[in-house]
């Protein structure tokens, strides 16, 4: 009983964490490592979770449910990817801010067809059946409880696995000559292109892939919420992610995930507050009452955010761990770090 | 003074023919003509404003030329941008430093490895054997160059930490990474003590003659590219004035009034 | 045909609004090359604050009774100026000190500011909406007054005939109303004419019968156009013809060379965000309050992004491209949303926003400026 509930509340944000860190990482990519300036990064995650929400609900499941749940993952990615190429080729043009406003129409224009298309079920958006309880129950004969615990634990695997792999590929990347070039296009676009860095093919690569592992953990995410709507892929959902980007530092993977945690933890955390922690914050006499508004510290997290956003930028606009890595070593070391030999990323 | 006056001829591994650049109604380079023939050292000299980085810039594929072809080892670059063209083996180095700086030095060497890279996308995402023998190979190379730069000590800074001299030298190092056949040097003695441009000097030989290099160099510095090149051209407001060895050119009188003339006159 | 000049008039009116926030953006990117998310916050901002004028300092409760025109225009003076006042003091915390720091890290900021607004709001005023209406009495135009005393039960108009009247609502005002009182070639009837004599005798002030041209324009509608006229006009006087407006061109030409010549940047700056801001406060009370009559802390976030579409569309840092911009993309959307489908709007708006970027980045009065190799 105890365990029932630890496992399904815990369980249940775990997954989403993984969720929001696999976002994170794969906009680090666009964003940190490349310095190209996406916001639209939503719109990548939301063309995921729609392509697995229509193959799961268009095509009869039924006796292909597995397989086309296992089918999900990949062609997810590959919508993603083809929206970032569809992106990342005109956005070569433009650069900085232009890029990212260009990025932000480009979500907002995905969001809108959905709305508006009754085939992605418009506003109210699309249900997804649950593949994985349906399994548990009729091919291994699992009662209720049983599959409802067998799914989540299927799903915190699933979503730390998608997490750890996003890490290893971008991870990987970046430790070889690719990633040193995409490094170099950050730096100096310039001097990149002149050093033979193909200015064309790794910005659309940075693209195509910053989308293909954004669209996977869109798969993820609509498999497991078992629903999505346009409006859980809209612009603030963007922002947060991007928060956490800048906050982890532009650049660093450890930071990334260090951040994503924090960011997605705290507010978590904040909502055990005991309910009698009601701050007055407003005085409104159109409300009734003796005029003060209360609002609980869960409430005010989103404040609390964005102050902590403009406060980073403000003090330290590379982030809290700027392209630095993050490691135990380091922080048991008593002098200064020597010159590494192994220069990753 | 120059050693190898007129190296063995074949075909020109470089060869630029009538390049004209215009900016809006300003010609900065107008009707170009250049041969550089494999292992030799050639000088571009002019006053300030004749238009020396910008022939640089229309060799590495930066502007396209409005008026000329230019061909490297055969192949027109006419269209090309720079990173074929970086392809085809020409490194350069900048007038005013473009390092990486928040790299460190050996990551800024390593960069210059790109036009050799031969290593796929999934082979550096799997760590294939022939990925990590490449990469292996980069490193090994890049800490070549480094010792040989005199940047070994400090391998592991941020280069835009390093003194302006080893900032330029790292510039040459991350230009030879590529193993160009063409190196373009664009005041590589800038800033430099008497003692320190005889050493860059003997560097250069030093490279050209480790490397195969031809080398194609932009300076200031009178007496140390006259000791240095078997040729030299001389531009001013675009156009080129006098070429021929540094004696020839010293000769000159057009030289003397454009150039030397200014700085008899200081 | 008279539908078309209708929807010609909403989106001229939707696109003044979009002017008096666009011309606030532009004129900071022209001056600091910064995106200023939180403008469109400034305008959700003036809205907000015009509403608290109205009810704390005048007494007007916000969704009944008319203020006033001297009442009215004070609070959207107060809206303006309070605005204005917020967005020198974001510009001196949040982005004078980034000013060398790159474009991307101040627009972080800028982010962070528009994210801090909103969510300020919804933790103090509420998240949902607060009606906010009628601040001013309503009319259209051109408008033809029919006799009460001459109608006659089965007469027969060739337009609908609308009876104004007023109702004192608890707290003594007046609340404006509006009754049919006949349709276009229906015969009046007797009971319809009892009725509107009933509740012509009823109002707390003259009542009015009138019929409509096909189309008309409203006294909304004219109130805002004539603010954006005014603004517009005070604007181009002040560019063009005050010392303020000499020195905010040359900082947009080049910020080191102004420094250098004496102009003293920081004030230039606070001056340019102070007047964007007042535009886009009062263009809040004028639009959510009065013109939509709804209000809510989330209320910046789409006019903000589509007065940036329009300041693009116009070229950016180019105060008569951001007008003829934003007027373009209101009248365009309204007729994309009238002509073509109602939920294509915005992304048609973005669209245009995109298709601007690629095509010409300098938009349409603009001079782009590349990045230098």
């Amino acid at each position: 009983m105890d365990f029932d509930r630890l496992l399904f509340f815990w369980g249940h944000h775990f997954v989403l964490l993984g969720v929001t860190v696999s976002l994170a990482l794969s906009l680090n990519l666009i964003n940190g490592f490349c310095g190209l300036f996406s916001l639209g990064h939503q719109g990548f995650w939301g063309v995921g979770a729609y392509m697995t929400a229509v193959l799961l609900t268009v095509l009869p499941s039924g006796e292909a449910g597995l397989f086309l749940f296992a089918l999900s993952f990949p062609l997810s990615m590959f919508a993603a990817a083809l929206c970032g190429l569809f992106v990342g080729v005109p956005c070569l043009r433009l650069r900085g801010d232009y890029l990212a406003i260009a990025t932000l129409g480009f979500g907002e224009i995905l969001r809108n067809v959905a709305i508006n298309s009754s085939f992605l079920g418009t506003s109210q958006g699309l249900s997804v059946p649950n593949v994985i309880r349906t399994t548990l129950e009729q091919t291994f004969g699992l009662n209720r409880l049983d599959a409802r615990r067998g799914e989540m634990i299927f799903y915190m695997l699933l979503s730390a696995g998608v997490a750890a792999l996003t890490l290893l590929i971008l991870r990987n990347l970046m430790r070889s000559a690719h990633g040193r070039a995409i490094t170099a296009i950050r730096d100096d676009e310039t001097a990149a292109e002149l050093l033979g860095v193909n200015l064309t093919r790794y910005k659309v690569l940075v693209f195509v892939l910053g989308a293909a592992l954004a669209g996977l953990a869109g798969a993820v995410y609509a498999n497991y919420q078992r629903y999505v709507s346009p409006n859980q892929f809209g612009f603030m959902q963007g922002v947060t992610i991007l928060v956490i980007v800048v906050m982890g530092g532009m650049g660093s993977f450890t930071g990334t995930i260090v951040a994503g945690v924090l960011i997605y933890a705290l507010p978590v955390l904040l909502s055990f507050a005991p309910g009698t922690w009601q701050v007055p914050v407003f005085y409104d006499p159109t409300q009734g009452g003796d005029g003060w508004v209360h609002r609980s510290p869960k409430d005010l997290w989103q404040v609390f955010f964005s102050i902590l956003l403009i406060v980073v930028v403000l003090l330290r606009p590379q982030g809290i761990m700027g392209t630095r890595e993050f490691s135990l070593a380091a922080l048991f070391r008593r002098k200064p770090p020597a010159p590494p030999k192994e220069a990753g990323a | 003074m120059s050693e190898g006056a007129r190296v063995d001829r074949g075909d020109a591994v470089l060869s630029a023919r009538g390049v004209s650049r215009c900016f809006g109604g300003l010609t900065a380079v107008c009707d170009f003509d250049l041969d550089l023939f494999a292992g030799e050292i050639v000088g571009l000299i002019g006053p300030n404003g004749a238009g020396k980085t910008t022939v640089f810039n229309l060799l590495t594929g930066v502007y396209e030329p409005t008026r000329g072809n230019i061909s490297v080892r055969g192949c027109d670059i006419g269209r090309m941008k720079p990173d074929g063209i970086a392809g085809l083996g020409v490194a350069r180095t900048f007038q005013n430093i473009r390092l990486f700086r928040d790299m460190t030095v050996l990551e800024n060497v390593k960069v210059g490895c790109q036009p050799r890279k031969r290593q796929s996308l999934l082979g550096a995402l799997v760590r294939s054997k022939h990925f990590r023998a490449e990469e292996a190979a980069f490193e090994r190379e890049a800490l070549e160059l480094l010792e040989m730069m005199g940047l070994s000590e400090v391998r592991g800074v941020q280069a835009g930490a390093l003194a302006y001299g080893q900032q330029r030298r790292l510039e040459i190092a991350r230009a030879l990474a590529g193993r160009p056949k063409i190196l373009l040097l664009d005041e590589p003695a800038a800033g430099a003590n008497e003692r320190e441009s005889a050493d860059l000097q003997a560097l250069i030989r030093e490279i050209r003659a480790r490397f195969d290099l031809t080398i194609l160099v932009i300076e200031h510095d009178m007496p140390f590219v006259m000791g240095l090149v078997a040729r030299l051209l001389v531009l001013d407001h675009g156009e080129t004035i006098a070429c021929g060895t540094p004696e020839e050119v010293r000769a000159h009188p057009k030289v003397i009034e454009a150039y030397l003339g200014q700085e008899a006159a200081k | 045909m008279s539908d078309f000049f209708n929807f010609l008039l909403n989106g001229l009116s939707c696109g003044a609004i979009y002017a008096l926030i666009a011309v606030g953006y532009t004129m900071v990117y022209g001056i600091i090359k910064l995106i200023n998310f939180a403008h469109g916050e400034f305008y959700m901002f003036g809205a907000f604050v015009g509403y608290a004028a109205l009810y704390a300092l005048f007494g007007v409760h916000p969704t009944g009774g008319e203020p006033g025109f001297l009442i009215f225009a004070a609070s959207l003076l107060l809206a303006g100026l309070l605005t204005a006042i917020l967005a020198v003091v974001v510009e001196r915390f949040c982005y004078r000190p980034l000013r060398n720091a790159g474009r991307i890290v101040a627009l972080l900021s800028a982010l962070g500011v528009s994210l801090l607004l909103q969510n300020l709001g919804q933790q103090t005023v509420g998240a949902s909406y607060r009606k906010f209406a009628p601040t001013l009495t309503e009319a259209r135009f051109p408008r033809t007054e029919v006799d009460l005393a001459s109608l006659q039960p089965g007469q027969t108009f060739d337009r609908t005939v609308v009876l104004d009247y007023a109702l004192r609502d608890e707290r003594g005002r007046d609340q404006q109303r509006t009754h049919a009182v006949v349709l276009a070639g229906e015969p009046l009837s007797a009971a319809a004419l009892a009725e509107t004599l009933r509740l012509a005798q009823a109002s707390s002030r003259p009542a009015h019968a009138y019929t409509y041209a096909a189309v008309t324009v409203s006294s909304k509608q004219l109130v805002i156009v004539l603010t954006l006229v005014l603004v517009a006009a005070g604007l181009y006087g002040l560019v063009q013809h005050t010392r303020f407006g000499r020195a905010m061109r040359a900082v947009s030409v080049d910020f080191r060379a102004a420094a250098l010549m004496g102009i003293d940047v920081n004030r230039i700056v606070s001056g340019t965000f102070f007047i964007g801001a007042f535009v886009a406060g009062i263009g809040g009370f004028l639009a959510g309050g009065m013109y939509y009559e709804r209000i809510d802390p989330l209320m910046g976030l789409l006019p903000g992004l589509k007065a940036f579409v329009a300041a693009v569309l116009g070229g950016i840092g180019s105060i008569p491209g951001a007008i003829l911009g934003a007027l373009l993309l209101g009248i365009s959307e309204k007729m994309v949303e009238a002509y073509v489908h109602s939920g294509l709007r915005d992304a048609f708006a973005f669209g245009i926003l995109i298709a601007v970027l690629l095509v010409r980045p300098s938009g349409l009065l603009g001079r782009f400026e590349g990045d230098k190799v």
